[in-house]
């Protein structure tokens, strides 16, 4: 996967490209909001990681361009500003997601997975967490090679975590996925699936959990261990 | 003693002060002023007598001098208890004529006439102690010159003194109601002047850190006053401009560390794990939210208290999710309970938003592994942080909401800004911050903010709904 990095800082560049590299990704890093409008007129990138202070241009005119000229591949903003005006600004110019310096590497790469996760995009036919693997066109979940047996209505949960890999998921979302798989859609359906799919998950030791967050909704994440 | 300075004070004390010398000095130079009339009267009424009497002096055909009185002067001369007398004398001093020969001898050592009339004072003359004015003049006569002595005793006057007396007590009267008028008008110009600075002074007690922008205003106030409010006013500008620098350079300074905190952050995650790493990168961690901290209080000072409204149980909901993933990487779990009706309260959504976040990493950070931190929104319009800490000892509680501040982060967690935050945010929404223990141990954070009535709601709602 290629991806595209605009950010003016050389060491966080260097940074940022080899722990992308070692999450699996081509990086072509540029540091100049010209070039990166050259390249994104030229080149094919899945994933554009954009820094809003660029030092001959905004960030945001770079976006807003590339958005202009039919790229609809995902952006992410880097920017140390955040007032929200500047994020509203940011979403409005057709970023997907944004993320504010100082961040953890590791965010950033989730992030950019995340986005890649979304349907129609790079990784949205195939997701990804821990070592469970969601072929999300045969419907079929995998760990170390074998398939997991889930019912439709586990498996459309499993999916919609996995996209969100790492971010809470609302339980009403999560229910406004079910609405027409479950015809009776009871008030603690979600928490019988998620409770089937979790023990069905720790049974086939999978080293990705799914935590409850009381009043709110589910959040799946990637166990180290 | 303080009343001494009023303005009120001071203006009726000199006020009266400067009356009362007035109407005394009013009240001598009358008196002595119709003494002085009474005596310049008396003067010409004796000169009159004396010269009629010059005229009148006649020789008997027996060759004796006498004098043939007037209808007029018989009056003054010659009824029982007259006040007045006269005596004639030749050039050789013998008496040629008087209207009271018992008196007449005692008039011997009296100053000598002159052809010029001569006016004096005698006092204790005669048989009586009277006090007497006399005058002397030296005049021709039918029977050659003669020295006509005329007097009068003072008594007779008094009844121009009554009179004279009656006016001056009728004027003190005036003097004294005038005194009063001028008082009662002085001191009411001075509280219809001063009014207004009532106004002015409930103003300026508004000023505070967080509202640099009042300024006063001088409408209404005596020109005098002016000056001050000016004066006053430059000021504030003076320090407001002094504030919003510091506030800038804090924001830009904490703003100048994010990028390279964000590379020492990166290089730190690439680093192989091992225990010193990892104790840098909590450090790192620990730089980076001291940054955002600063970075959240400069906004919160340079941002006006709005007149916003916010749903709580939207906000709160916002502020578990965001926090939610790191509270689970960090082995805490976290549930969020509220009522099912919505919960608006007035506020800024970021700056509330913020002050949730804290109050949740706070909770986090100080729960014991595997146990829930609970945020609750209540229906009164408040949130409720509870986690299951030590909690906070007795001695601590006064301080914690002090910026930099930290009794329980002395082990090397947060940078003390947390609660200081929550609390400036409570106090610019007309809001509170308590703490109360958590039942079966810990700390419980309450955030009350004002609710916003049904009806105001509405419009409010609207309001939101069409800048969104």
């Amino acid at each position: 996967m290629r991806v595209l990095l605009v950010e003016d800082e050389a060491r966080l560049v260097d940074l940022l490209r080899s722990t992308l590299g070692d999450a699996g990704f081509v990086v072509d890093a540029l540091m100049s909001a010209e070039d990166a409008r050259e390249a994104l007129a030229v080149g094919v990138y899945d994933v554009v990681i954009l820094d809003l202070g660029l030092p001959d241009g905004d960030g945001l005119d770079v976006l807003a361009s590339a958005r202009r000229g039919g790229k609809n591949m995902p952006i992410l903003v880097l920017t140390a500003r955040d007032a929200v005006e500047d994020r509203v600004r940011g979403l409005d110019a057709g970023a997907d997601d944004y993320l504010i310096k100082p961040f953890a590497t590791t965010e950033l790469v989730a992030r950019t997975k995340a986005l890649l996760r979304r349907p129609g995009h790079a990784l949205g036919t195939t997701l990804e967490a821990g070592n469970v693997l969601f072929d999300t066109i045969g419907r079929d979940v995998r760990i170390h090679g074998e398939t997991l047996a889930l019912a439709r209505q586990e498996l459309s949960v499993l999916e919609h975590l996995m996209r969100r890999l790492g971010r809470v998921v609302p339980k009403a979302v999560l229910e406004e996925k079910l609405y027409g798989i479950d015809d009776e859609l009871g008030s603690n359906a979600i928490p019988v699936h998620v409770h089937h799919l979790r023990r069905k998950l720790t049974e086939s030791g999978a080293t990705c959990a799914i935590h409850t967050v009381r009043g709110i909704g589910y959040l799946l994440t990637e166990e180290s261990s | 003693m303080p009343w001494l300075r009023s303005l009120q004070a001071q203006l009726a004390l000199r006020l009266t002060a400067v009356l009362l010398i007035a109407a005394a000095v009013g009240v001598v130079a009358l008196f002595y002023e119709s003494d002085q009339t009474a005596d310049t009267l008396r003067r010409e009424e004796l000169l009159r007598r004396a010269e009629e009497l010059a005229r009148l002096i006649d020789r008997a055909p027996d060759g004796t001098v006498w004098v043939r009185l007037s209808q007029g002067l018989e009056q003054v001369f010659n009824h029982p208890g007259a006040t007045d007398l006269f005596v004639i004398r030749s050039d050789g001093g013998n008496i040629l004529a008087t209207s009271r020969p018992e008196l007449a001898p005692a008039t011997n050592d009296w100053p000598a006439a002159t052809a010029e009339p001569r006016y004096t004072r005698v006092r204790g003359f005669g048989a009586d102690s009277r006090e007497y004015c006399t005058l002397g003049l030296r005049a021709d006569s039918p029977v050659g010159p003669v020295s006509i002595m005329v007097a009068r005793a003072l008594e007779a006057d008094t009844l121009a003194h009554t009179v004279l007396k009656d006016f001056a007590r009728d004027i003190t009267w005036a003097i004294l109601l005038f005194a009063l008028a001028i008082l009662a008008v002085g001191i009411w110009s001075i509280r219809r002047g001063l009014d207004p600075l009532r106004a002015v002074s409930a103003r300026a007690a508004t000023i505070g850190p967080e509202t640099t922008g009042v300024r006063l205003s001088g409408e209404g106030l005596p020109s005098e006053l002016l000056p001050l409010v000016g004066g006053f006013n430059q000021a504030l500008d003076r320090l407001e401009r002094g504030l919003i620098l510091q506030r800038e350079f804090t924001a830009n300074a904490a703003h100048q560390l994010r990028t390279p905190l964000a590379i020492l952050t990166a290089q730190l995650d690439q680093l192989a794990d091992s225990p010193s790493v990892q104790l840098l990168r909590g450090d790192a961690a620990r730089m980076n939210r001291l940054v955002e901290q600063l970075l959240r209080v400069a906004r919160l000072d340079s941002v006006p208290p709005s007149q916003d409204v916010v749903e709580l149980n939207a906000l709160a909901a916002k502020a578990v999710r965001g926090l939610a993933p790191w509270a689970i990487g960090q082995k805490r779990m976290i549930g969020l309970d509220g009522p099912d009706q919505p919960v608006w309260v007035s506020g800024k959504a970021d700056a509330v938003e913020d002050a949730l976040r804290n109050l949740i990493e706070n909770a986090v950070v100080y729960s014991p592994p595997h146990t829930e931190v609970t945020v609750t929104v209540l229906p009164e319009g408040a949130v409720s942080i509870a986690d299951h800490g030590s909690g906070i000892p007795e001695q601590d509680r006064p301080r914690i909401f002090e910026r930099f501040w930290r009794g329980r982060a002395a082990q090397g967690q947060g940078a003390g800004l947390g609660l200081a935050i929550v609390s400036q945010v409570a106090a610019a929404h007309g809001g509170s911050i308590e703490l109360s223990e958590t039942p079966g141990g810990g700390a419980t954070f309450t955030l009350r903010l004002r609710l916003v009535d049904r009806s105001e709601k509405t419009t409010l709602r609207n309001r939101i709904a069409a800048t969104y």
